[in-house]
């Protein structure tokens, strides 16, 4: 019975695998057709909440023995939930050659270029615009691409895997093998180590933890996602359940690279996560598996569940 | 209280502080930039499309039957219908709400103009004095522009008279002298613009 609930469990994750593959080679479909301030707007919800989804659900306890084993081997699905208003974008660009927004025709007009529409998120019926401006009249217009999908929320899932229990040790990892896609091969992989701090403190009527965790997601050469995280978690374990929070200082980019189909031009650019503090509340109960569900929130709110199984 | 009491109040207890924060909405991530204000040079600008548009859709104004239509196709740059309708020795000239006239620029933007011009026609001279305040709207991409007349004289000719222009926060006076040129003065700065009304070029002040 354990093993079917793994494999289906793992089976979700797979398929939330095929179709990060297969949601890649659609981004690429689109991204090619707009240049790169577009797809910077463009993307921008992807780029923001993709970080704090693989800087999710790290932990779901503080507690880790000094001596005796422990492991476990899951799931874990996030979604970050967007504002409302990040299903839209608009990006100005002032005095700007136009030239570089609508080609050689445009070449040595001055203006102002505002560019605006769904975004990835956003409404998948509607194309954007990216309109010039010279003198305050408008000089040129063209329709762009729709969004990708209509939904606020940004999704992951990945398999994770844990052991320690060695001086209060504790090494996670996450990873995907390879799969091929349009795209290019997409990869996924992270490892860390959590230690708790109760050695230093036994008096403590709750268990305490730092740790760290590094991870990496590419999807070809279009999209390669990194993330960190140093996390401080706090736990209180009770019957069956155990309820828990922490704080975090992280770190993501996401790189982007296509070509122009239009101009043929190659269009790279990288962008930070916004997102660098999150605080953490969750609750675990196990039962047969460890199930826990967990709120994080910094600039963006993330909600993560995860299934472990091990002891 | 007993341990599953206990940890019952826990869960409560969590559950209720999930409750508060799952008001926590994620911040905006998406850019979301403002429209640029018009500057005075802007405002300048727009004035010089609508007294282009206005001088070439002035001869019509006095010269229809009772009630016509013009449709242009692309000629002078308008594309769209205009109405005309004569009674009582008024002229009345107006685009159809939803249809306006489209005046294209050479590289490839569009204008729309809603106009609802009315006058008192002089059949011996084939003018039409518009009524102080009819005018109308016109919209440039993102950009809004009100004109409105104050004495006007449309003929088949150029235009004489004043049309009053308001661009964002930027008021316009387009003063026409029945020649092709036009002067555009922008919130009394002392500036003068020049508009072309065969070509709709506008000139900087020097």
């Amino acid at each position: 019975m354990k093993r079917m609930i793994l494999a289906a469990a793992l089976g979700v994750a797979l398929l939330a695998w095929t179709g990060a593959a297969l949601a890649g080679s659609d981004l690429e479909d689109e991204l090619i057709k707009v240049g790169q301030d577009y797809a910077i707007g463009y993307t921008s919800p992807l780029v923001q909440g993709f970080g704090p989804n693989q800087n999710a659900n790290l932990f779901h306890t503080a507690a880790i023995p000094r001596t005796g084993l422990v492991f476990g081997i899951g799931v874990k699905a996030m979604g970050t939930y967007l504002a409302a208003e990040d299903q839209t974008f608009r990006s100005v660009k002032t005095n700007v050659d136009l030239g570089e927004y609508f080609g050689a025709g445009y070449a040595g007009q001055t203006g102002t270029v505002v560019m605006g529409g769904p975004t990835l998120f956003g409404d998948t019926e509607t194309d954007g615009t990216i309109v010039g401006y010279v003198n305050g009249v408008q000089v040129v217009s063209q329709s762009t691409i729709p969004g990708l999908v209509d939904t606020r929320w940004v999704p992951m899932a990945t398999p994770e895997a844990y052991i320690g229990g060695i001086a209060g040790l504790k090494v996670i990892v996450r990873y995907m093998p390879e799969i091929n896609s349009d795209v290019g091969k997409v990869k996924y992989w992270g490892f860390g180590g959590q230690w708790n701090l109760n050695s230093l403190a036994p008096t403590l009527p709750v268990d305490v933890m730092i740790g760290y965790m590094s991870q990496k997601f590419e999807v070809g050469t279009l999209v390669e996602a990194d993330a960190t995280s140093l996390h401080l978690g706090v736990s209180k374990s009770l019957p069956a359940l155990t309820v828990y929070g922490g704080f975090a200082k992280e770190s993501s980019s996401m790189d982007v690279a296509y070509v122009e189909e239009s101009s043929g031009a190659s269009v790279a650019f990288s962008v930070d996560g916004r997102q660098e503090t999150r605080f953490t509340l969750g609750v675990t109960f196990d039962f047969i598996a460890k199930l826990n569900v967990e709120m994080g929130h910094g600039d963006l709110t993330t909600y993560s569940a995860g299934l472990m199984f091990g002891m | 209280m007993t341990t599953m009491n206990r940890s019952l109040a826990a869960l409560l207890a969590l559950a209720a502080l999930l409750g508060l924060l799952a008001g926590c909405e994620s911040d905006s991530v998406a850019p979301h930039d403002a429209i640029p204000a018009v500057t005075a040079d802007d405002a300048a600008y727009q004035a010089g499309v609508v007294a282009y548009a206005v001088g070439r859709v002035g001869p019509y104004a006095v010269d229809a039957p009772a009630k016509a239509t013009h449709t242009f196709t692309g000629e002078f740059g308008l594309t769209g219908t205009v109405f005309v309708e004569f009674a009582g020795g008024q002229s009345h000239m107006y685009t159809a709400e939803g249809a306006p006239l489209v005046y294209t620029t050479e590289l490839g933007g569009q204008t729309m103009f809603d106009i609802d011009l009315m006058g008192t026609v002089n059949v011996q001279a084939q003018t039409v004095t518009l009524v102080e305040g009819s005018g109308g709207t016109v919209t440039s991409g993102d950009y809004v522009v009100a004109f409105t007349t104050t004495g006007l004289v449309l003929g088949m000719g150029y235009p004489d008279g004043v049309l009053m222009v308001t661009a964002g926060s930027h008021s316009g006076v387009v003063t026409f002298d029945g020649t092709n040129v036009a002067t555009i003065v922008v919130d009394d700065n002392g500036q003068t613009w020049t508009v072309n009304l065969d070509t709709g070029a506008v000139t900087r002040p020097s």
